[in-house]
């Protein structure tokens, strides 16, 4: 494994998992591990066994939905999909994200003084 | 909060369908490893190699599946039911140590439950008679409660505390003349054919008494069940001689039987008439209940000792507004009295002060001198379950 991938923060893999199913429709475990790992470039460390950990999850806290269904390749499969909880839930941890995500882009912009 | 609420149920719903669960995830998990060995086996790997390679990508199963466990269920709840399977696991593999462990609660549950019935049927009950509360059973500090019948006649003629003064002893009296006990229960003996040994007419059995004062039944008010207590004039020598007898002894002995009263029964070879039975539910003021009561007089006629009453028991009913501080005070300026008029060779040293308790059968709960006794006896047998 590369060593400069890294470790996800806790609670993001939340906001991941939530976007994704937003963006891309119902998918399986494996296609969201699959496209998590895919948008980040490899460069997130997504142990895929967390996944579910985290689907379960969000599953209990009805912010996403899992039926089973059919695989592209025939095969029977769980599919999780976004719920409406689940959307409101998405904006307001992106909209907090952001804001954290800025506060440390600007932290990290200042410049040391000579 | 309405979300906490959901989220805390589905994880119960999970926590009790964990089966399904269980099978619903490893299914899952297994859609998965084939997922990703497909993706392996496009990157040129091996059917093998692919497997191999998938379970390393996903983690330890085993561990997976706990992780997922803890977080759909309800962790602290599975915990406490991992650690009942664990102890009788445990259990089971030391049977030796098991069978200690249950014979000791066994026995500590049952030695506890027998102590504590016998406790309540002796102290706690209270006495059954009318305003248990305002009868007395006057004692010394020192916890001796017998007198003597000179003691007894000396407070009961001076009080003036009491409505009335009775005193009792127990006391072994051999019954003959009683033919055939009718067999108790009948029922399963009859029913066999079989007769039991009978007590052959003259043979003699022993009976437990309670020698009574005759004004005994009046000072506890308690009424006979059928016929009458006692009159304080059958208390004299020149009466005729009486007794009562206990509902339990007439259910037992004469099968319950309306013409026992009227009847003579021989005590110690003296023909006793039976004047009355007493209610089912009075137990008198022994810790036993005895099969009969006879007045004090017709026990030093049955046992030709020229005294009665040698361990006596007094009890008293305060009067009306007198309280129990009071008549203790008055008792004891009358044994005051008594030790001047009657000064005793037997008795050296201090004298004892009286004590007054509530009456009931056994111990006396609001002394803490006789609560001591049944209380270690209590704190003994609990001593046991703590062990166990």
């Amino acid at each position: 494994m590369a060593e400069d991938r890294s470790e996800i923060l806790q609670g993001t893999l939340d906001l991941m998992v939530l976007q994704t199913l937003e963006a891309m429709g119902p998918m399986h475990g494996f296609g969201i591990a699959r496209r998590i790992e895919q948008v980040s470039e490899e460069a997130l460390l997504v142990n895929q066994g967390t996944i579910y950990l985290c689907l379960v999850r969000l599953v209990q806290k009805r912010w996403i939905r899992a039926e089973w269904g059919t695989s592209e390749n025939n095969r029977r499969a769980k599919f999780y999909s976004i719920t409406n909880a689940g959307r409101k839930q998405l904006a307001a941890e992106a909209k907090s994200w952001e804001r954290v995500a800025g506060t440390i882009g600007r932290l990290l912009q200042l410049t040391p003084r000579s | 909060m309405l979300t906490k609420l959901q989220y805390l149920m589905a994880r119960m719903g999970a926590f009790l369908r964990a089966g399904g669960m269980d099978r619903d995830f490893d299914e899952e998990l297994e859609t998965h490893l084939t997922m990703l060995a497909e993706e392996y086996t496009r990157r040129g790997m091996s059917a093998d190699e692919a497997r191999r390679a998938a379970r390393m990508e996903l983690g330890g199963r085993a561990q997976l599946r706990e992780a997922h466990r803890a977080t759909r269920g309800l962790p602290l709840v599975e915990g406490f039911f991992q650690d009942i399977r664990y102890a009788l696991r445990a259990l089971r593999k030391n049977p030796g140590f098991t069978a200690i462990a249950v014979l000791t609660l066994a026995v500590g549950i049952g030695v506890n439950t027998a102590v504590f019935t016998a406790y309540n049927a002796m102290a706690l009950r209270p006495l059954q008679a009318t305003e248990p509360e305002r009868v007395m059973q006057i004692s010394r500090s020192n916890r001796d409660p017998s007198f003597s019948y000179r003691d007894y006649t000396w407070y009961r003629e001076h009080n003036r505390s009491f409505t009335g003064l009775a005193a009792m002893e127990f006391e072994v009296f051999s019954m003959s003349g009683v033919s055939a006990a009718v067999p108790a229960g009948g029922g399963i003996v009859g029913a066999a054919g079989i007769e039991l040994p009978r007590v052959l007419p003259g043979a003699s059995e022993p009976v437990n008494a309670v020698v009574v004062s005759g004004n005994y039944f009046q000072v506890l008010g308690v009424e006979a069940a059928m016929g009458r207590t006692f009159l304080p004039e059958e208390d004299s020598p020149a009466a005729q001689p009486v007794l009562l007898v206990s509902n339990n002894f007439w259910k037992r002995r004469f099968a319950g039987d309306p013409g026992t009263l009227g009847r003579r029964l021989r005590l110690n070879g003296i023909d006793v008439t039976v004047i009355g039975i007493a209610p089912p539910d009075f137990t008198g003021t022994w810790a036993t209940v005895p099969d009969l009561w006879v007045p004090l007089v017709v026990e030093s006629r049955l046992t030709s000792r020229p005294e009665i009453l040698h361990r006596g028991r007094i009890y008293g009913r305060l009067r009306p507004g007198v309280s129990k501080r009071q008549a203790e005070a008055e008792m004891n300026a009358l044994a005051h009295e008594l030790r001047t008029e009657f000064p005793s060779r037997t008795q050296a040293g201090m004298p004892v002060p009286l004590v007054l308790g509530l009456a009931n059968t056994g111990g006396n709960t609001n002394d803490n001198n006789s609560v001591a006794g049944p209380l270690l006896m209590l704190g003994s047998v609990g001593l046991v379950l703590l062990i166990a």
